[in-house]
């Protein structure tokens, strides 16, 4: 592998952050994910070097032998330095689990950042698809091809009554976690983000934001998963996934509206003066960029700026982090440099983007 | 009543949740509310099937160990210990880290697992898609082509490090493990 794909990645935009799909105002990306096991080997979990190998040379031999993607790399974990990893791990390539596991784990990656597959995660594999927009249907259908393409290839831990055996119970089933990523800042404005929370908990739903541990939410992303794998089809768990979004979704929209209406100056000051602090400043540190961003994007998505684009917003989510700064300085910077550096990315693209 | 989770405090706060009409309740204090809120964030909230599986499987919270009695006492009896025969993973190694070592741990821990699915999923049987169908030539095949690609990647180390008589065993290894897979798919053919 003499040219590093990453190199390569990062030539390019963020296909589901640059790419338009429905309800992208407040759906950003949809994403499936599935859990799969190769019968005869034990889970990753429980397995020494030479079983890693073993279901390493499985995957990437099923991978070649049925042609499941047109253009893709291969990349051995091992071998590829902190800063890549922590770049795909920004770009949800790889999960945080992986990023830190890295012996004995390679990732098979298509060039369009759609299509990857996590091998020796905490299962043998862990294949996802990801597309911009609420389009969890068409997300299904790519990964569901992925997935029968392989496995014509690949014996698969499977019981007829249990389905895809997982290295944790709570995958076993369908193996599938789908989930859509939404920006909810009028929600947290006006308030009702915590009703809305609760209601999705209950109804079996798990709702993560995507910044930060814990309970922060930084930047008013959120992610709503399936929790339940097992008893329902997959159609049947992506469809009342997709309900509830289109629910949460309306919900959003009035919530604006309302902050429109009610409480027009306090939204134009939220907007105009974190537009002024993107645009303006010379530090900035990750947190007030990130909150600063949704409000841009709020003030974009309701025609507050025509100047802006939503999708260098979208894209400026991931650029900021400190793996994608350092990776456009060439060099590692520490975290009051990245601040200044963060700020003059910030500046310089919100520049283009008003000449455009 | 004594909190199910740490069994030292008063339980001051009881959850009551009917899942697939079946009611379930959790005792537990102030206290071990207000750390399973934090761990978990507004974000999970109070999730009783996670509780109950973390309770059941005795898997951490907040990070650390549950130093709870109500597992030993109410659940350890009734759970004998096993050994997975063809992993060599443990119900220990089970509960410590709620993981399960390979696909036949599913009938080792038959048990303790239905009792935590129930509690996670919303049925407890599989109706979503299948594999596709695969003959044990097909099984027997790949195997060896992963043994190759395995034994590839050895050579190379071999070569690279200048072990020419080594590189050559492998080698020949390889060489025999193709012809078996060729002369498998001949027969196939015929």
């Amino acid at each position: 592998m003499q040219d590093n794909p990453i190199n390569k990645l990062f030539e390019k935009r963020v296909s589901w952050l640059a790419d338009s799909g429905p309800e992208d105002d407040i759906a950003i990306s949809s994403r499936i994910r599935l859990a799969r096991n190769i019968r005869e080997i034990p889970f990753p979990s429980n397995a020494g070097t030479d079983n890693m190998e073993s279901s390493t040379a499985a995957v990437l031999l099923a991978v070649e032998k049925t042609k499941c993607f047109r253009k893709f790399y291969e990349i051995d974990m091992a071998k590829l330095n902190p800063l890549d990893r922590q770049v795909l791990l920004e770009r949800r390539l790889i999960s945080r689990e992986f990023f830190a596991k890295k012996q004995n784990t390679a990732l098979v990656m298509t060039d369009d950042e759609v299509c990857s597959i996590m091998i020796n995660e905490e299962d043998h594999l862990r294949m996802q698809a990801m597309l911009s927009g609420l389009r969890l249907g068409e997300v299904w259908k790519i990964i569901d091809r992925i997935d029968d393409r392989l496995s014509s290839e690949l014996p698969y831990a499977f019981d007829d009554n249990l389905g895809y055996l997982t290295s944790c119970p709570t995958n076993v089933g369908t193996g599938i976690r789908a989930s859509v990523m939404l920006h909810l800042p009028g929600l947290v404005l006006g308030e009702q983000i915590n009703a809305v929370i609760q209601a999705v908990n209950k109804l079996g739903l798990a709702v993560r934001g995507i910044f930060g541990e814990g309970t922060e939410s930084l930047g008013n992303l959120f992610q709503i998963s399936n929790q339940s794998t097992l008893g329902e089809t997959e159609i049947q768990i992506i469809e009342r996934l997709e309900a509830v979004i289109r629910q949460i979704i309306n919900h959003e929209k009035n919530s604006r509206q309302k902050l429109l209406q009610n409480r027009r100056e306090f939204l134009m000051n939220h907007v105009g003066r974190s537009y002024g602090m993107l645009r303006h400043s010379y530090i900035i540190p990750s947190e007030d960029t990130l909150n600063s961003l949704s409000a841009l994007r709020l003030g974009v998505d309701m025609g507050m700026f025509s100047s802006v684009d939503i999708h260098t917003v979208n894209e400026l989510f991931v650029i900021v982090q400190p793996g994608h700064l350092q990776k456009y300085a060439g060099k590692d910077l520490d975290t009051s440099e990245r601040d200044i550096f963060r700020a003059t990315v910030i500046r310089e693209r919100l520049k283009s983007s008003e000449k455009k | 009543m004594r909190c199910e989770i740490c069994n030292k405090n008063e339980a001051t706060i009881h959850i009551q949740e009917i899942i697939n009409s079946q009611k379930k309740a959790l005792h537990i204090c102030q206290d071990c509310a207000a750390k399973k809120n934090n761990n978990n964030g507004l974000f999970n909230g109070l999730n009783l099937a996670d509780i109950l599986y973390n309770i059941s499987s005795n898997l951490t919270v907040n990070g650390e160990k549950t130093p709870s009695k109500a597992q030993e006492t109410s659940l350890a009896p009734q759970v004998p210990s096993v050994t997975c025969g063809k992993c060599g993973w443990s119900t220990t190694n089970f509960s410590e880290r709620g993981r399960l070592g390979c696909a036949n741990c599913y009938n080792v821990f038959r048990d303790i697992l239905s009792l935590a699915l129930k509690n996670m999923h919303k049925g407890t049987l599989h109706v979503g898609k299948h594999p596709g169908v695969r003959s044990s030539e097909d099984d027997e095949a790949s195997r060896n082509a992963i043994e190759v690609m395995k034994l590839q990647k050895r050579l190379e180390e071999h070569i690279l490090r200048e072990e020419y008589e080594k590189a050559a065993e492998v080698r020949d290894l390889i060489s025999c493990l193709k012809d078996k897979n060729k002369n498998g798919k001949s027969k196939k053919m015929k």
